[in-house]
């Protein structure tokens, strides 16, 4: 298993160190003693700039995956230590009709998939803005406490819970949850939503337009992000942006929403529909 | 759960697996060093770490299988402790499967008489592990274990050696001792023994009473070391003002306190003792309220809440004196207390013989030298406001009952004897000695085991000269053209009275002696000159690669004895043999009762030295070590626990729970008989002496062991450097290199599990940092006059301005230009002692910038699964 | 090594089975344990981190239980606290629902958030969706570990290795509603003290309902903001 990490040309490299002994010994040697030479230097790779902002909000995911490819080529096992082969089994949301294809890794999922890509077009950093690396606390006295969850390089109440919340009945107006009631709307989200909706999918890591198209054409598409189940018992604390028609007033639930995104999710104004219609 | 009974005879259990000791330690351990290989590779430890990081990462994880998974009740339990060098001796427990431990757990409550699961009480506490003793299975089967003996084939330092066999070793080792002795007479042997390795009753490696002294004492060559690195200065005072270093409490005393002041004491690192800090602990919950004075608000600060006074380094006897001035200026010292127990604490207790000399309080008052020692003096030395100084006095005077703990780290400075000498009389002016809550550490040793199951003789400490550990470069450097005062040569009442030792070889005993003492860059220049260095450990330390020879030796887990805590703490942990010793590894009493035998052979003069030195052994002891350790072991259990102690447990029983804990009917006080019962104080006058009746009386000091004066009273007495020294100018920032949680010492210091959770990294205020443009995770480089480290920063406001932070131990790692990269700070200390023989770890100057040059972290510390993404296209 | 292991089609079916119940709604135990932890007392020293790594044979890197060390304030009004958190065996565990091949249950009768590692096929979503960073992933092995209690040691009647492995005797264990409420004999808890669901900086509780109970620092209380 060890030998998943290496490309097969290391590996190449390390028949050559047996072949080869002390003559790779001593270029090991000299490498190691380079000064500043970071690519051998995991203290300093860890404390790069680009682990924190502002670097990383401006990282492109070439500038990450330099490091840090495995998370687009590690794949799923084939078959789990007890002999479960890992197409075998699905998870109920896996069985929704757009969760096609192959067992995939979460970060795969989420980035190269087929509908991933048709979908999304998440970046490294719509997740991931920097953590403390010292610790999996957020911050230290030195570089003031940071608002933030003690999880490891990423909050999910920020990221996740933004897609994966609970589909809350009662604020929706449904008579009950949703895989009671489903069949009376037609098992089609688009019922609804059709005409009551925000424009939530417009953010930059999202591709509104095309989830719409897909809806259209396949309304378990929602179903997709939004679950069979939710992964979180909180609803989308998304913000409550305007649009065209909706009424002023915020509904009592959503009173404390933002009615913006995070300026860093904002679409550029030229692929904004509604802007280039208004004139 | 299948009991074993733990003896030699029954260490067998049906072996669950064909696989035999050393097949299994290959799959242990399959990244296990080629240590030729590594070594052969160069002088620079680097190599060990390059050459490595191939095989690193394909390692633990067949080490620690996750399937199929042991259950503990399907493992055989095997009762042990830890063994290191941390004054307590916490339990482990092994769960093995045939000759493997799967996995340590510790004290539960099962393993004593009466024993259950989860039973603990206030006077019977559980002798929980720390995480060090938690990480000992991944140090036991380590990469760097030491498992055959070893030869130097090159230069000494570049790390060239060859595997040889026992015989071999030892009789190189013996026919150098022979000719070195001959050539260059009974100093020629430098005894470097230290308490690192093996701590127990029998198999002990120890400064002051080991097994490598009574060896070289009955071979008749040796150069003792006689100040500890830890608190010699500390032991000064202690045995200066009460006669003794047994001045602490147990540890469940502190439960009583109504005020605790740490004074430079950090027990949440340490773990010093015991259950000290769960103790403490209670008291917090009963009211306690504590105190820390220390540079750093450390994890101690934040758990006991305390109020924490950022004080310079090396100026604590100046804010105490100001203390002691405050106390004196508003009449809040115990008079009754001075006047009854006290010698020289004012001209009231100074006697008639002594009336020439200074008292303390006429020193205070500024009688002497027209300057008061008043809070606002203090502040301006210590740079703690006057009115903290004020608010701690009034504090620690009007509270009762107050424990004034004046731990040795402010001690292991310049003058740090006289810091711990007026925190004795802060401590002694306010009565808290004697009494239930209250504190007279010092040293702090508490509770007296019965340390000792070799043959102790006259032999166990000869000696033909002895010096200041820290001096033995700078003898060999200078000889003969060194003054006897620049060595702390001890006195002697014979020819060899102010002789300068001729040392020619040095023995580290569970020692790691070049990496820990002073200004390791002197030590490098000095050992070039020696003729034999031997090093005795089980694992491949720093100062082995310096070695000529190495001697594997087993450790705790591969050989039989009893582990019983020096510091606080009172009872003892049987020790069986708990697996076979890897490779051929052998005790060290086996060792020196070997090379005794030999060298007999080879030294006519030496007649029966080796029936000498172990006398309850055959001359196949080598080989059979099984029945005469236990023989010692029944012997001293008889003859020492069972006689002297009082205990009634028979040595089976003891054997069978693996613990026999004293159940003492109150907690053990420090001179509670003195101040009850009025007990003279073992002191030449019977009492408390503030007024030292021996420094007093001294004529001549360069022929005391100190070399230089030392005031009779405690004094405030500038230090080597200090941020308040001219030289502060050049290197603005002052070092302190306190213990680090994750290594004692430098043990530990290549345990992966242990470096995932800590790195050496020096310790800066938030705001010196921005000013040197440095954050936390920039390497800096950190210099003096003495040496260079490269070592990560870790940025914060826990420190105070002007000080920095580097844990001693880390394996030091020497780069081509004669940097070390892994930030060992005994690159830097000084190799001054203080007269007392206080070592000056804590007395040094630097500066730092953030810097270009690599940082190597450490052995084995890159093995970590991260570390895989960064290697991948190497 | 688990992976040539033989299958044991007995035990992959119950898993299966176990799956479809529990996808959908996790196990309502009868009576849910859960850690707690105090987070002033504890001196951070990490013993319960190098036990669990022990006892579960992790090689470096996968850490099941994290002390997580807090500290703020200005030169010299500092502050420090230890957050200690493993598992925390959620109510509604985020981890769950993503198993696609249901390695990870809800126990009936403790609540335990169970894992079966050999039925993991590596796909790291559990590790992803968990809000408190509990799933591991082991990159030697190739799958994802997480604490599950030391189950074996609850069913032998005695506690985790984290519990007692405290030196300073802070971390404990108890039925979580009655740690909660201050109704549970502990050493975590002092004389006086009462444990909170949440601290600063930890993910909301509302999310999953973790079973976990802190007593705060005064800097780490969110009731008090």
């Amino acid at each position: 298993m060890p030998f998943r990490f290496f490309p097969s040309r290391l590996r190449q490299l390390f028949r050559a160190a047996l072949l080869l002994g002390l003559p790779f010994a001593l270029w090991q040697l000299w490498q190691a003693n380079r000064e500043g030479d970071g690519s051998h230097d995991l203290w300093r790779a860890t404390y790069d700039p680009i682990h924190f902002a502002p670097a990383i909000l401006q990282a492109r995911d070439e500038d990450c995956l330099v490091c840090h490819r495995e998370v687009l080529l590690d794949r799923v096992r084939e078959k789990s230590p007890a002999g479960l082969p890992a197409q075998a089994r699905r998870a109920a949301y896996q069985e929704v009709s757009t969760y096609a294809g192959e067992q995939e890794t979460f970060h795969r999922r989420h980035l190269v998939t087929p509908l991933a890509r048709e979908l999304m077009d998440l970046r490294c950093n719509t997740c991931h803005v920097g953590h403390e690396p010292r610790d999996e606390a957020p911050g230290t006295s030195a570089t003031a406490i940071r608002q933030g969850s003690l999880r490891k390089q990423v909050d999910v109440e920020s990221t996740c819970l933004k897609c994966h919340g609970r589909l809350n009945p009662e604020q929706m107006g449904l008579p009950g949850p949703w895989p009671e009631v489903k069949a009376a709307f037609g098992d089609s989200c688009l019922s609804c939503h059709a005409s009551i909706r925000s424009v939530r999918h417009r953010v930059n890591y999202l591709k509104a337009e095309a989830i719409e198209a897909a809806a259209a054409k396949d309304s378990e598409i929602c179903h997709g992000c939004h679950g069979g189940r939710a992964w979180y018992r909180l609803s989308y604390p998304y913000p409550r942006h305007p649009w065209p028609g909706s009424e002023s007033s915020l509904p009592a639930w959503a009173k404390d929403r933002a009615t913006e995104s995070e300026a860093r999710f904002l679409p550029p104004p030229t692929v904004d529909r509604e802007s280039r219609q208004k004139p | 759960m299948t009991r074993q009974e733990p003896t030699q005879a029954a260490d067998r259990d049906e072996p669950c697996d064909p696989l035999p000791a050393q097949q299994w330690l290959a799959r242990l351990n399959p990244a296990r060093r080629n240590f030729l290989k590594t070594l052969a590779a160069g002088a620079s430890l680097a190599s060990a770490g390059s050459l490595l990081e191939f095989s690193a990462n394909t390692g633990q994880a067949q080490a620690f299988a996750y399937e199929p998974y042991p259950k503990d009740d399907e493992l055989t339990t095997v009762v042990t402790s830890c063994d290191h060098n941390c004054g307590s001796r916490h339990m482990l427990v092994a769960h093995k499967k045939g000759d493997v431990i799967v996995r340590l757990s510790t004290d539960d409550g099962r393993y004593q008489e009466g024993g259950k699961f989860g039973f603990e009480s206030e006077q019977v506490p559980q002798l929980r592990a720390c995480l060090r003793g938690r990480s000992y299975r991944t140090r036991l089967y380590s990469p760097d274990r030491l498992l055959y003996p070893m030869l130097r084939v090159g230069e000494r330092g570049e790390g060239k050696f060859k595997r040889v066999s026992w015989d071999e070793a030892l009789d190189y080792v013996a026919r150098k001792m022979v000719e070195l002795k001959r050539d260059y007479g009974p100093t020629a042997i430098l005894d470097q023994a230290y308490a690192g390795s093996s701590y127990g009753v029998l198999h002990k490696s120890d400064q002051i009473e080991g097994l490598l002294a009574r060896f070289l004492g009955m071979f008749g060559c040796r150069t003792n070391s006689w100040s500890v690195p830890s608190y010699q200065g500390t032991t000064f005072s202690s045995r200066t003002t009460f006669g003794t270093i047994t001045d602490g409490n147990e540890d469940d005393a502190f439960a009583h306190s109504k005020l605790i002041i740490m004074w430079g004491w950090n027990p949440a690192y340490t773990f010093h003792g015991g259950n000290t800090f769960y103790y403490m602990r209670l008291a917090k919950q009963r009211g306690c309220k504590f105190v820390v004075v220390d540079p750093q608000y450390t994890d101690s600060a934040a758990a006991y809440d305390a109020w924490w006074i950022p004080i310079k380094p090396n100026t604590d006897a100046a804010m105490l004196a100001g203390m002691a001035h405050h106390i004196f200026a508003n009449h809040w010292q115990d008079q009754p207390f001075i006047d009854r127990f006290c010698q020289g604490m004012d001209a009231g207790t100074t006697p008639e013989h002594l009336k020439d000399q200074e008292n303390f309080k006429d020193y205070i008052l500024g009688r002497y030298d027209q300057t008061p020692k008043t809070p606002e003096w203090a502040a301006s030395i210590c740079g703690v406001s006057a009115a903290d100084i004020k608010k701690l006095a009034e504090l620690y005077a009007t509270t009762k009952p107050a424990a004034l703990k004046a731990s040795w780290a402010p001690g292991r400075a310049s003058h740090g004897e006289q810091y711990n000498r007026m925190a004795a009389a802060v401590q002694a002016m306010t009565g808290n000695i004697g009494v239930l809550g209250g504190c007279a550490e010092g040293v702090g040793k508490g509770w007296h085991p019965e340390s000792v199951a070799y043959p102790h003789d006259e032999y166990a400490n000869l000696w033909w000269a002895s010096i200041k550990s820290d001096r033995w470069a700078h003898c060999v450097l200078n000889y003969p053209e060194v003054k006897r005062e620049e060595l702390g040569l001890w006195p002697r009442a014979d020819k060899f009275d102010g002789v300068i030792p001729n040392i020619r070889a040095i023995f580290w005993h569970g020692s790691d002696w070049f990496n820990q003492l002073t200004h390791i860059n002197k030590q490098i220049a000095a050992i070039g000159k020696l003729d034999l260095v031997v090093c005795m450990d089980s694992t491949i330390t720093p100062s082995g690669l310096w070695a000529d020879v190495l001697f594997p030796i087993a450790t705790h887990f591969e050989r039989h004895d009893v582990a019983l805590p020096w510091y606080k703490g009172h009872y003892y942990i049987h020790r069986p043999q708990v697996i076979p010793p890897l490779g051929e590894a052998k005790t060290d009493f086996q060792v020196f009762t070997e090379l005794a035998y030999r060298l007999e052979q080879l030294d006519p003069g030496l007649n029966g030295f080796g029936k000498r030195y172990n006398p309850k052994a055959e001359r196949r002891y080598f080989h059979d070590n099984a029945a005469t350790d236990e023989a010692y072991l029944v012997d001293w259990w008889r003859d020492k626990v069972q006689k002297r102690q009082g205990v009634s447990m028979s040595w089976a029983d003891f054997k069978k729970y693996g613990v026999y804990k004293f159940e003492l009917p109150r907690p053990h006080v420090a001179f509670e008989a003195q101040i009850r019962d009025g007990k003279p104080f073992p002191t030449p006058s019977g009492k408390i002496e503030i007024l030292s009746t021996t420094l007093a009386t001294v004529r001549d000091w360069t022929k005391t062991q100190y070399g230089y004066p030392i005031p009779a009273i405690p004094k405030w007495i500038e230090p080597f450097e200090s941020l308040n020294h001219a030289k502060a100018r050049q290197y603005p920032f002052h070092m302190v290199t306190p213990h680090p949680r994750w290594r004692t010492h430098s043990i530990f210091h290549n345990i992966p599990w242990l470096r995932e959770t800590y790195q050496q990294e020096i310790t800066v205020n938030a705001a010196d940092a921005a000013k040197k443009g440095v954050k936390t995770g920039d390497l800096v480089e950190v210099w003096n006059d003495r040496g260079r480290v490269v070592v990560p920063v870790y940025a914060t406001e826990r420190c105070l301005p002007g000080v920095v932070v580097l844990h001693e131990g880390a394996w030091m790692d020497l780069a081509a230009d004669g940097s070390d990269r892994a930030g060992n700070p005994d690159f830097l200390t000084l190799d001054q002692p203080s007269p007392a023989g206080a070592f000056a770890y804590n007395t040094l100057l630097v500066d730092f910038k953030k810097t270009t040059l690599r940082h190597r972290p450490g052995w084995e510390s890159e093995a970590t699964s991260r570390a895989s993404i960064f290697r991948r296209d190497k | 090594m688990a992976r040539n292991r033989k299958i044991d089609h007995d035990e992959l079916k119950a898993a299966l089975e176990r799956k479809l119940r529990q996808t959908e709604q996790a196990a309502r135990p009868a009576r849910q344990l859960g850690f707690v932890h105090h987070n002033v007392d504890c001196i951070g020293c990490r013993a319960c981190e190098i036990a669990c790594k022990d006892k579960n044979g992790l090689p470096p890197g996968p850490r099941f239980r994290r002390v997580l060390p807090i500290e703020g304030g200005r030169f010299p009004d500092v502050y420090a606290y230890k957050i200690n958190m493993a598992c925390n065996h959620c109510a509604e565990p985020a981890c769950l629902p993503t198993c696609p091949t249901g390695a990870i249950w809800k126990r009936g009768d403790n609540g335990v958030v169970d894992i079966d590692s050999s039925l993991c096929i590596g796909c790291r979503k559990c590790e992803a969706a968990c809000p408190y960073g509990a799933p591991q992933w082991d990159p030697q092995e190739w799958v994802v570990k997480k604490c599950n209690m030391c189950i074996d040691e609850l069913e032998a009647g005695r506690k985790p290795y984290c519990v007692m492995a405290c030196m300073m005797r802070v971390l404990d264990i108890g039925p979580i509603e009655d740690l909660w409420q201050g109704r549970w004999p502990t050493t975590a808890v002092g004389p006086g003290e009462k444990p909170v669901r949440q601290v600063r900086h930890m993910a909301n509780p509302e999310l999953t309902g973790p079973s976990i109970a802190f007593v705060a620092h005064r800097k780490g209380r969110v009731d008090e903001r």
